[in-house]
């Protein structure tokens, strides 16, 4: 729950003081006398003890729908552990194909339209073992409110790639997105090698953009009360708002190197009816779910 | 203490809130010996006057929401006592002391814990043997978060400058950063904190190649 940065400004002044040695020509022959400051660092973000899973959809309702009508064509479930700094984010391939506890052999997306946020929920929990301590459903409109709100992000691709439907086109690498772009790169799918695997990747992407965006800009006046209002608007969930205010303010504790991903993996699949859906691999799907419960570490491999 | 609100936080005898134009300025008793009824304006006549005392100034910047000028003024006047106490139960008092701990009672208890781990960037702690510590700049600054037209949250961001007087030596500090703070049926709570203690220009290095 803490961060220190003891000394760090003491460090970097003693490293200044070391280049002004090599770089002034006078400081060879005139010793210099500087002050040292020691800044000390302390922070923490009152949320939760231990770990906390949320899982967040992304629906596909259309404007004047309600959210969870729609299809939940993200599906991410992502673990925070404020004490130490790490996260961990473990996609769900929508056209994940298996029996959804009450609701029958369907793909994991028809879940929240046909049982609402808790019927993908359950899903989830049977795929990977973990119950989800929340649930945020984002629709179009509110998630792209959302990066606009923050400034947009910076996302890494693995692959360039022209989508025509969406007039999108994304270079491997660095790309600057806005939220309509942000939304647009989380909802392609047919242009990437790996399809719906490669498209759960990539909206684990955005997440890790606006994690970095939300630590690049803590510090500036409102940011965080801004994109706290803005998630308020445009997410559904059972967190009042005062709860998200804190987890939105306790996010900033995580550490981008202490991020870690993984997409559950299947075999592409026909169904009878025709349908191209996912069979997953439920053995390796449980056994991800219980490496990364306790530590969000994927020791096992993804 | 509801002489140290009226003192403070901007109430009037009868209770009532004075409509401030977005910024609240509040005296604080640099020697307050007990802490907090020493500012309490009900001292006997023939007691030493006040050591000294610094404005703690408060004022509302960019938020999300929107906040009435009503709602402002509560808003900048009881996260104002929250950090007033805070400041006065953490730094100011009479040295030597001990009881820093109690600068983290308006703290939500799990962000107590981390702050008691915390004690020696968040409070005075390592000046305790100090004969003096008096404030020299309280400045804060607000965000608020308001949800229809309540105000649900806030960050104070601050700046705060301070003097120990320790073996005969006036030693400045300081302390900036940002105060999280949530409302909850009308009690304003610290729930997070990310600041920088700088005890100024300790270590001297000389530079020879």
């Amino acid at each position: 729950m803490k961060a220190r940065r003891s000394w760090r400004h003491l460090a970097r002044l003693a490293l200044l003081l070391a280049l002004a040695g090599v770089l002034i020509p006078d400081a060879g022959t005139h010793p210099t006398t500087i002050s040292l400051t020691k800044v000390e660092s302390a922070k923490s973000v009152d949320f939760a003890d231990g770990v906390v899973w949320i899982l967040v959809l992304g629906s596909d309702a259309r404007a004047g729908q309600e959210l969870t009508k729609g299809n939940s064509d993200a599906i991410q479930l992502v673990g925070i552990d404020l004490q130490s700094g790490r996260a961990a984010g473990i996609g769900i391939p929508r056209d994940s194909y298996f029996e959804l506890p009450g609701l029958g052999l369907d793909r994991i997306n028809q879940a929240m339209k046909d049982g609402g946020p808790q019927a993908t929920a359950a899903a989830v929990e049977k795929l990977v073992g973990i119950t989800p301590n929340y649930v945020f459903v984002a629709g179009f409109d509110g998630f792209t409110d959302m990066v606009d709100t923050i400034g947009g992000v910076e996302v890494k691709s693995t692959e360039g790639f022209h989508d025509p439907r969406f007039d999108l086109t994304v270079k491997k690498g660095r790309n600057d997105f806005d939220g309509t772009e942000a939304l647009d790169f989380s909802r392609s799918r047919l242009p990437l090698d790996a399809g719906d695997l490669a498209r759960s990747a990539n909206q684990q992407q955005v997440m890790r953009g606006i994690l970095n965006r939300l630590l690049e800009r803590e510090d500036d006046e409102g940011f965080m009360e801004r994109g706290t209002l803005s998630a308020l608007t445009g997410l559904q969930t059972d967190l009042a708002p005062t709860e998200l205010y804190q987890l939105a303010q306790a996010i900033t504790q995580i550490r981008p190197g202490r991020v870690a991903t993984c997409v559950l993996s299947g075999d592409p699949s026909t169904t009878s009816a025709g349908a191209s859906v996912i069979d997953p691999h439920f053995a390796d799907a449980l056994r991800i779910g219980a490496d990364a419960s306790d530590n969000l570490r994927f020791d096992q491999g993804c | 203490m509801a002489a140290m609100a009226r003192r403070w936080g901007g109430r009037d005898d009868t209770g009532a809130r004075h409509p401030r134009a977005g910024v609240v300025t509040a005296a604080i008793c640099t020697l307050a010996a007990p802490l907090l009824t020493a500012c309490s304006g009900d001292e006997p006549k023939d007691s030493p006057p006040p050591a000294q005392s610094v404005a703690f100034h408060v004022e509302t910047g960019r938020g999300a929401g929107t906040l009435s000028d009503e709602a402002r003024t509560a808003v900048e006047t009881e996260v104002g006592d929250v950090l007033s106490n805070y400041v006065v139960r953490g730094f100011l008092g009479e040295y030597p002391r001990e009881d820093f701990i109690r600068a983290f009672d308006d703290f939500t208890a799990r962000t107590a814990r981390e702050a008691a781990k915390d004690i020696e960037v968040l409070t005075g702690a390592r000046f305790q043997d100090a004969t003096a510590v008096q404030a020299t700049r309280l400045d804060t600054r607000l965000s608020v978060l308001v949800v229809g037209r309540d105000p649900v949250g806030a960050t104070a961001a601050v700046r705060f400058g301070f003097e120990a007087e320790v073996d005969g030596e006036t030693r400045p500090f300081t302390l900036r950063g940002r105060f999280l703070l949530r409302d909850e049926a009308g009690t304003w709570a610290v729930f997070g904190y990310d600041v920088a203690r700088d005890d100024g220009g300790a270590v001297e290095a000389e530079v020879s190649p």
